[in-house]
């Protein structure tokens, strides 16, 4: 497969913003991936097209690294801006991503203990 | 003739052992410089280069102002320390290089898969600060091979600038490099500011304590 990376950063936008907590947001744009929050000046951002290539030798491994890259750097986002672990109350959960079934899975937690996982993304819906 | 191909032949050898020995004082660590001329400054000190680009060209008055903020803003801070270069840092410490521009810190876990690290701004080039600063993303190289660029921070000056090298196993040699910009006022002179930092070492393990320190 060609995986078109802005479609794909958009597309894990929608996906991230739809489970970060209220006030926070998760936008696409300059081929990075933006997180903010409401009432706070700083903000941080993701590094997408420029790190596509990095994550192995094929387009499926590169998106799951991006997909891993992005939740561990929301989180950290999150947890500092609440001053508390997020999604997890206790301790950080690891972000973990796999391809399965014609899908990316990108998820918080250990595989059989999700803590908080994003909608599946088709990759059709990512090719180029 | 002949003479004058002698003279000339003793100029080059010259610019040429000269030239070479510049940057070789600079990467051993004993070397700090100041410019500042017609746009521009460059604080220049082993691991990280600090360069404003000033709003308007400066009068000479202006020129001397903006060295002697400099000057103000290294000294006493001649650095004992300075970024790593090459150095191996051991597993189970806290590692710190300090400068005249920031602190970068270092630690990673004996058997460990990562590699915390963090930079933060001195309070004396905060002094000359006068907005948030743009973390542009660690680069980083892992045993010669480009790793993800980490995630780019807006954040206050002396906020603690952090990041990780995941993966990062015992004896990796890490190498890497950061970009932060912001807007400075050098004694009246304002402009934009670019500190880069650079740095490389092996993420040691330890097979003996005693070797590795306490």
């Amino acid at each position: 497969m060609t995986v078109d990376v802005d479609r794909f950063t958009r597309i894990l936008a929608e996906r991230l913003a739809a489970i970060v907590p209220e006030g926070f947001h998760v936008e696409a744009g300059d081929g990075m991936l933006w997180y903010s929050v409401d009432g706070h000046a700083g903000q941080a951002g993701s590094h997408m097209r420029d790190n596509f290539g990095v994550y192995g030798e094929t387009d499926e491994e590169n998106l799951v690294g991006l997909a891993v890259q992005a939740l561990d750097e929301l989180q950290d986002y999150v947890a500092e801006v609440t001053h508390d672990p997020w999604p997890a109350t206790t301790a950080q959960p690891r972000p973990h991503g796999e391809i399965r079934d014609g899908a990316l899975y990108a998820w918080y937690g250990d595989a059989g203990a999700v803590v908080l996982g994003c909608a599946p993304i088709p990759l059709a819906d990512v090719e180029a | 003739m002949i003479r004058k191909r002698i003279v000339c032949l003793l100029t080059c050898v010259f610019v040429v052992l000269f030239g070479a020995a510049v940057p070789a004082l600079a990467a051993s660590g004993q070397a700090q410089s100041t410019r500042v001329s017609g746009h521009e400054a460059t604080l220049d000190v082993p691991g990280a280069v600090l360069t404003v680009h000033f709003d308007q060209p400066m009068t000479a008055a202006a020129t001397a102002r903006v060295k002697s903020e400099l000057a103000r803003l290294t000294s006493p801070a001649t650095p004992s320390a300075h970024g790593p270069k090459g150095a191996y840092l051991y597993c189970d410490h806290l590692y710190s290089f300090k400068d005249a521009d920031g602190d970068y810190t270092f630690q990673h876990r004996c058997g460990g898969t990562t590699g915390p690290w963090g930079y933060r701004l001195s309070t004396g080039l905060c002094s000359i600060v006068i907005s948030d600063v743009h973390e542009h993303g660690m680069a980083w190289h892992r045993n010669g091979k480009r790793q993800g660029t980490q995630a780019q921070h807006t954040k206050y000056c002396r906020y603690q600038f952090h990041g990780n090298y995941n993966p990062d196993h015992d004896y990796d040699f890490i190498s890497y490099s950061d970009t932060f910009t912001f807007r400075v006022d050098v004694g009246g002179e304002t402009g934009n500011a670019d500190l880069v930092i650079t740095g490389s070492f092996t993420s040691a393990g330890c097979q003996n304590r005693i070797a590795c320190g306490p």
